[in-house]
């Protein structure tokens, strides 16, 4: 009992929690809908049965014409301001106002994304619960207001229904009390069991869904034509089925019942009704006909706002569940703090003191005490085998992550006392897996927002990158990348992309250069003419590569080999070959491969 | 234009009656249910405004015996609750039961069909687009359809009733009906037409919208965006579709407006202010109605103009629907091109030469990605295809594996076109192993073998498993070969490194016992070491298979019977690697250029 208030309270909560999000967002808006629906439902009581009952009793009384022509253009005019408002509403007002609802809602949620954690997206939960929620929340909150909204209308009817009763009719409100009651019991126990239907399905719905994404999507299209699999798919899909139905009908006979009773208590309560108020036009004749017909109409209106009242209640459960997971995630506190030194502009040593990683909910150590130095514009190597631990330590570097053990030093201050986006702000980057973005070739170049001003330097790294045979001139950089907006977008092939992804680093001209297997992605010719880049235009910069292609880590000042998370060999290339390890093991096979001997 | 009109009414007709088909193919007694349920629900409150209520009223009016009264009442509230029982037994027991059966039997359709498809249908953008929607809506759609008409035609029948009685009532009220009906469907027209317009104009913003979100929400952006100011454009970006399609909606709202308000206060004056007026004045002054019928007269054109209004509402939801239905129905009847013929089969155990003649091949009808290629390949050969990214490497073996057919030339196996042959049987003769290879929520063993695993099969998944150095999942006594992979749907499945990942694809290679091998960069993410040892393991196993090897690494060709060079979709040297060298052509400039990087300076 206890948990059930908890859980009323916190549906309470989260729906308001986002309907002070709507008030932020759109306030005129928000006050004038919620009035109109209030009005609305007035209305609905003055048209469908206040209006009926005024003209009946009127003729049977024998009132003038005049009055009723009165009283009909009385309405005639509420109703064509009601029109011209509820109009106005719905064809303008109300979706500029999702727009703008989806705008203030998307760009919270969106700064929130973009200054949690990395650590957050390895949480397999991240997914699952975050992404959907957010992505649901920005129709959901325009459904909260709705639901709002509704409920005040029902209310307002059935308040206005009720009054009348109360002078024409006080049995009524007895029918309706015990009928609202047999509703809500029987409802609250179809709730209980459809919701564990629904969770017993969930299992069977998700199977169902990646077995679709298997047939839909590309990315299986090649290996379900070449091989027999889609056969296993499918006899899989249709056992999934099977047990779905069979999940099914477990429930069936207990909704039914319980569905009948609430249903049929409304219904119940109009054929007693219709029943009472014959008795009572027919034998007691205490009632007119203008009221009969009222009454009538009052009792199914009655029926169906007290539904739709249940309906929308159950909809803020619904809500509630989806904002829950929203707030959730807005709540989310970052593990990694912001410290409030601000680093300064020369180009520093960075050191690794005693640096342990371990990713969180994972045994594994990933880095194992690993301590070096960079000096002010050296040119680092990490080579290793896969997993060794490179790009953790680059993540570790830029504070994606925080050290487990150990510290890490940009000059001799620990990082964790930086401001964090200050402190990522000394360096660029080209990550193994870099993303271009569809905006502007220009604004891809300089990853922020374009002005006139960085024209010439766009240009410019552009060039030193060859990304075109002629110097782009300014037209070209403002092209928009990829065609998914723009039919005359530029298409890149996946070396163009990574001379994008470098021109970055040339444009940016940071302190700290981190690449991260740069040269994968491209044809020899121009791995060639990229190495020769990173000698010319880096040679002012402290650079650390990571790469499996030795040829490009061969010309850099120290090379360390990890494995396993740790530094096992040291030096630079001439000084590891000597030493003959694993270095030069790996070095030698892949040399040797293009017919160069050793010893 | 009038026939036009015509044509699209029909035509909607006809879409209609396919989704009908779907459904009643899948499931006939719900498409029989869903109709009757329909039908009764809508006719019952055309029976209890028109009938029930008018004989009560006069039944009342009359001075009725009340026994007689009492009988009545009751008949119909016998009738209204059995009416009820089934409609709670149709929502609560007939729909969750036969919806999996609904929507498993069009999924079923559609699965097979997407089997059939052609690779080129998931790789062209456009097409992919239209059939994608296609596929992942359609179940959903044929449900929509179904309850559509189910309810149009429900509405028709009670509208019949209603129009029937009030014509024998009072025929002039019918024209206070006339009048919203044709405003209803002239202006409603024009208003979902605007509102069409709307949606179009706001579909690129809110494509745009949902790229920023994607940036912000998708792990393979969040390093990126956490060391660059790259959100600051793309919340510029955001900010700038917001405000487009307010424009839009301002610019189309304005329009909207007007119509709307016409339609709506042409409706309340004629439906509403009109029909009372003009019944006031018959029963006031004319005095030619009794009050009941004054009543029922209202109730009943009141059900009458609800459901004309919800039938021109659903007419045009039908119509938009009709865009999606031709959408599907180009899909499942979409011709596959590369069909099965089936006349010749293959023996895999004897010789064979496949070879390209004159082949050339385009993606889009326009430029050519191939272009006069000439080779072959036969039993035991080991053939390395090189040259830059976008060369043609990747597209001419999807030819040779029949992903595609030629646009000009022929591909010939044993001297005939391989489109002679069973396509099925045709492909078992490749195994391949892709850069982008797929693990599958399947057990280990299917994984390997990629069709159902039964116990004679295990003896060959444990010797792939093996040969493919994966030996500690083929280990009998921890039974992994029944283990789950992917965490996808158990928590204990197992999740494979990448490394292990590359291992398996060699594993399914293994395991096809296939004549011939075709490896798309398959080492392209591992370390020297790795690449060293994986590379000795695969030319194990291609001893007595024919190889066609794609790389980069052109250290990786040195030991092949013959290199491959594409340039621009062109074949423009072919030889062994002395040969290549010799040639001292592209081939040797790009060796040198990455064997330069090796050589010491102590070695030179």
């Amino acid at each position: 009992m206890n948990s059930m208030n908890k859980e009323k309270k916190n549906v309470i909560k989260n729906n308001i929690f986002i309907l002070k999000e709507v008030f932020k967002a759109i306030p005129t808006l928000f006050i004038s809908y919620l009035i109109f629906n209030i009005i609305d439902g007035f209305l609905q009581f003055l048209n469908n049965i206040l209006l009926i009952r005024l003209v009946i009793n009127s003729i049977q009384e024998g009132a003038s014409l005049y009055y009723i022509i009165l009283i009909l253009l009385l309405f005639l005019s509420i109703n064509i301001a009601y029109v011209l408002v509820r109009n106005l509403l719905i064809t303008v007002l109300i979706p500029i106002g999702k727009v703008k609802l989806k705008k203030s809602i998307q760009t919270m949620m969106l700064k929130k994304t973009i200054n949690i954690d990395v650590a957050a997206y390895d949480d397999p939960q991240y997914y699952d619960t975050y992404i959907l929620g957010l992505y649901d929340m920005e129709n959901r909150i325009f459904r909260v207001m709705e639901s709002l909204g509704n409920l005040l209308k029902c209310l307002t009817t059935i308040t206005s229904i009720l009054t009348l009763a109360l002078l024409v009719d006080p049995f009524c409100i007895i029918l309706v009390t015990v009928s609202v009651i047999i509703t809500t019991i029987s409802g609250k126990k179809l709730n209980d069991i459809t919701f564990k239907r629904k969770n017993e399905l969930l299992i069977f719905d998700r199977k169902s869904d990646y077995t679709k994404k298997l047939f839909y999507l590309e990315d299986y299209a090649k290996e379900i034509r070449l091989s027999k699999i889609s056969g296993k798919i499918i006899s899989d899909y249709i056992s999934v089925i099977a047990d779905m139905k069979k999940t099914i009908h477990k429930y069936t006979k207990s909704i039914f019942s319980y569905a009948y009773m609430e249903d049929s208590s409304t219904f119940f309560f109009d054929v007693v009704y219709v029943f009472s108020l014959t008795y009572r036009a027919v034998i007691q004749k205490a009632i007119s006909l203008g009221d009969f017909i009222s009454m009538l109409n009052a009792a199914w209106s009655l029926s169906n706002n007290i539904e739709s009242i249940i309906r929308t209640i159950n909809e803020f459960h619904e809500h509630s569940i989806y904002i829950q997971k929203v707030r959730s995630f807005l709540d989310r506190e970052n593990i990694l703090h912001d410290g409030d030194k601000y680093v300064n502009e020369s180009n520093n040593p960075i050191q690794l003191d005693h640096v342990h990683f371990l990713y969180p909910n994972n045994e594994d150590t990933i880095i194992n005490d690993v301590s070096f130095k960079i000096n002010p514009k050296e040119k680092i190597a990490l080579v290793g085998y896969n997993g060794a631990g490179k790009t953790t330590l680059v993540k570790l570097l830029l504070r994606l992550y925080d050290v487990s053990k150990g510290k890490v030093f940009e000059n001799n201050t620990n990082i964790k006392d930086y401001n964090i986006k200050s402190y990522r702000e000394k360096y660029g980057v080209v990550f193994q897996d870099f993303s271009l973005y569809t905006t502007t070739l220009a604004e891809n170049v300089k990853m922020d927002l374009y002005e006139q001003a960085d024209c010439a330097n766009i240009i410019e790294a552009l060039e030193k990158v060859k990304l075109f045979d002629e110097v782009p001139t300014e037209d070209m950089i403002m092209r928009n990348i990829t065609k998914e907006f723009d039919n005359e977008g530029l298409l890149f092939s996946g070396g163009e992309r990574q001379k994008v992804a470098l021109s970055r680093i040339i444009y940016s001209s940071k302190n700290y250069i981190i690449l991260d297997e740069p040269s994968a992605a491209l044809d020899p010719e121009s791995e060639y003419r990229f190495n020769e880049l990173i000698t010319k235009e880096l040679q002012n910069k402290s650079v650390i590569i990571i790469s499996h292609r030795l040829s490009t880590t061969r010309m850099m000042d120290r090379i360390f080999m990890l494995e396993n998370g740790k530094i096992i060999e040291q030096g630079s290339h001439k000084e590891l070959m000597l030493l003959g390890g694993k270095y030069a093991e790996m070095y030698k096979i892949q040399a040797k491969k293009y017919g160069l001997a050793f010893e | 234009m009038d026939k036009e009109k015509k044509k699209n009414n029909l035509y909607d007709m006809k879409n209609i009656l396919f989704m009908l088909r779907i459904a009643y193919n899948a499931c006939p007694k719900r498409v029989i249910m869903c109709f009757i349920k329909s039908t009764l629900g809508s006719c019952r409150w055309a029976i209890y405004n028109v009938i029930f209520l008018r004989i009560l009223f006069n039944m009342i009016s009359d001075n009725a015996d009340y026994v007689q009264l009492f009988y009545f009442l009751s008949i119909f509230a016998v009738i209204f609750v059995v009416l009820q029982i089934f409609f709670v037994y149709y929502n609560k027991v007939v729909v969750p039961a036969t919806d999996p059966e609904l929507v498993s039997k069009v999924n079923l359709m559609i699965f097979k069909k997407a089997v059939e498809l052609d690779l080129a249908c998931y790789e062209n953008a456009d097409n992919y687009k239209c059939f994608y929607t296609a596929m992942s809506d359609a179940q959903k759609k044929v449900v929509d359809t179904l309850h559509q008409t189910a309810n149009f035609v429900a509405m028709l029948c009670s509208s019949a009733i209603v129009l029937i009685t009030t014509a024998f009532v009072d025929s002039f009220a019918l024209f206070a009906i006339i009048i919203p009906i044709v405003t209803n469907f002239t202006l409603g027209k024009k208003m979902k037409k605007l509102n069409y317009e709307l949606y179009m104009s706001n579909i690129p913003e809110n494509q745009k919208m949902d790229y920023v979100k994607r940036v912000g929400y998708y792990k393979e952006y969040a390093n990126e965006i956490r060391t660059y100011n790259v959100f600051n454009v793309l919340f510029k970006n955001f900010d700038d579709s917001v405000e487009r399609t307010e424009t839009n909606i301002k610019s189309i709202g304005k329009k909207l407006y007007t119509y709307s308000i016409a339609n709506d206060l042409l409706n309340y004056v004629f439906l509403t202010f009109g029909l009372i007026l003009y019944l006031t004045f018959k029963s006031m002054v004319y005095h030619t109605i009794n009050l009941g019928d004054f009543i029922v007269t209202i109730n009943t054109v009141r059900i009458l103009a609800n459901n004309l209004i919800n039938i021109s509402g659903q007419i045009l939801n039908i119509t938009e629907q009709s865009m999606y239905v031709s959408n599907l129905q180009e899909f499942l009847q979409f011709e596959p091109k590369i069909i099965s013929n089936g006349r010749h089969s293959i023996d895999y155990k004897s010789d064979f030469k496949i070879s390209f003649h004159n082949v050339s091949f385009s993606y889009d009808c326009r430029e050519n990605a191939l272009k006069n290629i000439n080779f072959s390949i036969s039993s035991n050969e080991k053939i390395s295809i090189v040259g830059y990214n976008g060369s043609g490497k990747t597209t001419l073996t999807k030819l040779l594996m029949r992903l595609y057919d030629p646009s000009g030339g022929v591909i010939t196996l044993n001297g005939i076109d391989i489109r002679e042959y069973d396509l099925d049987i045709y492909r078992e003769m490749f195994g391949v192993i892709f850069q982008d290879y797929k693990v599958f929520s399947m057990t280990l063993a299917e994984n390997v073998l990629m069709h159902d695993f039964t116990e004679e099969d295990r003896q060959r998944v444990e010797e792939s498993l093996l040969f493919a150095g994966l030996e500690k999942f083929a280990d009998k006594e921890q039974s992994n070969l029944s283990s789950t992979m992917t965490k996808e749907f158990d928590d204990k499945g197992l999740v494979f490194s990448e490394g292990q990942k590359q291992r398996l694809a060699i594993a399914r290679a293994y395991a096809k016992y296939t004549p011939i091998i075709i490896m798309d960069e398959p080492t392209s993410s591992l370390d020297p070491i790795a690449e060293n040892e994986l590379f000795k393991k695969i030319t194990n196993m291609c001893k007595d298979k024919a190889v066609i090897f794609i790389t980069h690494h052109l250290s990786s060709c040195k030991t092949a019977d013959r290199i491959i060079y594409l340039e621009n979709g062109q074949i423009t040297e072919q030889g062994k690697h002395e040969e290549l060298i010799a040639l001292n052509g592209k081939y040797a400039d790009q060796f040198n250029k990455q064997m330069k990087g090796y050589i010491d300076e102590q070695y030179e």
